[in-house]
């Protein structure tokens, strides 16, 4: 795999640099990125800016950029109006359960199309690959309306059993990431009388940490961010995060309370930020094995 | 001796093997049937009859009724119309800017991987704290873009949410999803190899047609697996026009204004809103024949303009 750190040196680079106008072409291409860095940034720091302004602040005509006095009082308010440590709470073992089942089941059917041969794989695989672009909700609305008939729905058993069956992306991505081992490694365990299950469980497994931490964080960021299926499948007394964030702020007459949506968003958007710039790199990694390999 | 006659390789490595494979893939295959195939034919046979959530001991059974009913439904017209419109601004313009920023970001320039973490960090931003950042962005009265422009034109009040939703939705989209297709087009630039463009470059052309005649050919398989996702994502679009919906909240379907009611919005509300699930089931089916037509249209076109090493979307084996 390319690694995303190696700077692009010679190529596109090298065919800019008519010595004299580099530096003029390399200031004007900065300056132009930059100010779209910018423009990307802004939405972020306006989040932030508005989670400390008073929600009179917020809603001012003409539009007042800075609060007078930074109300830190907000996120202690917005953590404690509602029952957010709860909704936290339920989010984060969905979350993890989801994760944690899904990254053992697909990287178990990963395994199973990269290290075997059998008739019908071929067309199984395609099956898994067209998967990929199936849209979402054509399968989950139906899919509630079933649930519910058989009173699966209003509770966590959806997550469990989507964990369970494997997510057709990430047995993609473990496939391709199994299929690169050597022969040698099975054959030499199978001569040992080791079985499949152990060659996968203690040999394959074991060596795919990082790819499994990568699967690991994108479903825990997908559970944590889905709003539809959280709101669709979940009873009202299993408010999570996403599900409070949606409409639990308002005051009398029904009105949002922006400055604490805004806070409450802070907080809920924090984790998955520090966790991005910690593991950015296997991030990053995976994702351009799934969306490119093949 | 039965199970020998009747396979006689039952025993071999190969039978094993195959035994195996589908012992692997028994998690996702029975997932697959019940949770995939499964609910999507009870769609389709719901389709066919006049469900409304409470009367499935006796369903009448309505032909294709709900399908002719979608072709003659106004409010159907105007969302596909609506969801044209979305997707043929914002499938190119969302390919075309990540194209560009990852091109940037293949470029010498300082501060790249800052620049790459900033273009990124949108995509990871869960939906509910995005669209509540866009609406205090594209508010009428208060938000930042009508104070800014405000700032050289006094007394600009646009209401972006309101009179322009496609647009303001087409900007959060564009904002939201440029890192994930940025980070997939540097990979793709980073595989081009250097020697053929350092190879143009002695041969005297100019970077324009090293990216034309090039690295843009080269480009063309993760082209057309984006152009596919965008074009899938970009039709059944629901979710984010819904939470955009100035009264927003825990009863979903109800509170969309009509600007906002792209296709799947209007399935939507057709079930949970109106509890017609017969006719939402038929939406549903159609919006899953169509996708499943372009998509295959998308490939069948490929061979046209799609340049094949070995990075074949489809492995053949």
């Amino acid at each position: 795999m390319t690694s995303l750190n190696k700077p692009f040196d010679r190529g596109f680079a090298s065919a800019l640099a008519t010595p004299r106008r580099l530096n003029t072409q390399r200031m004007a291409l900065l300056t132009i990125i930059a100010t779209l860095a910018l423009l990307f940034f802004i939405p972020l720091v306006w989040l932030v800016i508005s989670s400390l302004k008073s929600d009179g602040e917020v809603t001012v005509y003409p539009l007042q950029i800075l609060p007078r006095v930074p109300r830190w009082d907000n996120y202690i308010q917005a953590v404690t109006v509602v029952d957010y440590w709860g909704a936290m709470l339920r989010s984060v073992l969905l979350a993890t359960g989801y994760a944690t089942l899904t990254v053992v089941s697909s990287a178990f059917v990963g395994f199973g199309f990269a290290r075997h041969r059998a008739p019908g794989r071929n067309f199984l695989f395609f099956v898994v690959v067209s998967m990929l672009i199936l849209p979402h909700l054509v399968v989950v609305l139906p899919q509630f309306v079933l649930y519910s008939r058989y009173g699966l729905a209003n509770s966590y058993l959806p997550w469990v059993l989507w964990g369970m069956t494997g997510a057709p992306i990430h047995i993609f991505l473990f496939r391709q990431f199994f299929a690169a081992f050597p022969r040698e490694l099975e054959d030499a365990a199978e001569i040992d009388g080791c079985g499949r299950l152990r060659i996968f469980w203690q040999i394959f497994l074991p060596n795919a940490i990082t790819p499994m931490l990568a699967v690991f964080i994108f479903s825990f960021n997908w559970v944590w961010g889905d709003f539809l299926t959280q709101a669709l499948f979940l009873a009202p007394d299993q408010t999570t995060l996403a599900m409070l964030l949606a409409a639990a702020y308002r005051n009398p007459q029904g009105l949002p309370l922006y400055s604490l949506t805004m806070a409450g968003a802070v907080v809920y958007i924090l984790p998955l930020i520090i966790v991005f710039l910690i593991a950015q790199r296997y991030f990053m990694e995976a994702i351009v094995t799934t969306g490119l390999k093949g | 001796m039965l199970r020998i006659i009747a396979f006689p390789n039952w025993q071999s490595r190969s039978a094993r093997e195959a035994r195996w494979f589908y012992v692997f893939v028994a998690p996702w295959l029975v997932g697959f049937i019940f949770l995939t195939v499964i609910p999507l034919a009870f769609g389709l046979y719901l389709s066919l009859t006049n469900y409304n959530g409470v009367n499935i001991n006796d369903l009448k059974f309505v032909g294709m009724a709900n399908y002719e009913r979608a072709f003659s439904d106004s409010n159907v017209l105007n969302s596909i119309q609506r969801t044209l419109y979305y997707t043929l601004i914002s499938v190119p313009t969302g390919i075309a800017v990540s194209l560009l920023i990852a091109f940037w970001m293949t470029l010498d320039i300082p501060f790249k991987g800052l620049f790459r973490v900033i273009f990124y960090i949108p995509y990871i931003i869960p939906l509910v704290a995005t669209t509540w950042i866009w609406k205090l962005l594209f508010e009428k009265n208060f938000g930042l873009v009508n104070g800014v422009v405000s700032a050289f034109s006094p007394g600009t009040a646009l209401g972006w949410l309101i009179d322009y939703p496609t647009e303001t939705l087409t900007l959060l989209v564009l904002w939201l999803g440029t890192g994930g297709g940025m980070i997939i087009f540097i990979a793709g630039l980073q595989g081009i190899p250097k020697d053929l463009l350092e190879a143009a470059r002695v041969d005297g052309t100019n970077p324009w047609q090293q990216f034309s005649k090039i690295t843009l050919p080269l480009l063309t398989p993760v082209l057309l697996f984006q152009l596919l996702l965008g074009f899938i994502r970009a039709l059944q679009i629901m979710i984010e026009p819904m939470l955009l919906s100035p009264s927003a909240n825990g009863t979903l379907g109800v509170a969309v204004p009509a600007a906002n009611r792209f296709f799947m919005v209007t399935a939507y509300r057709e079930m949970f809103s109106f509890n017609r699930f017969g006719y939402g089931s038929a939406l549903i089916w159609l919006m899953f024949g169509t996708s499943v037509l372009l998509a295959l249209g998308i490939l069948w076109s490929s061979r046209w303009w799609v340049f094949y090493d070995d990075n074949r979307i489809f492995p053949t084996d």
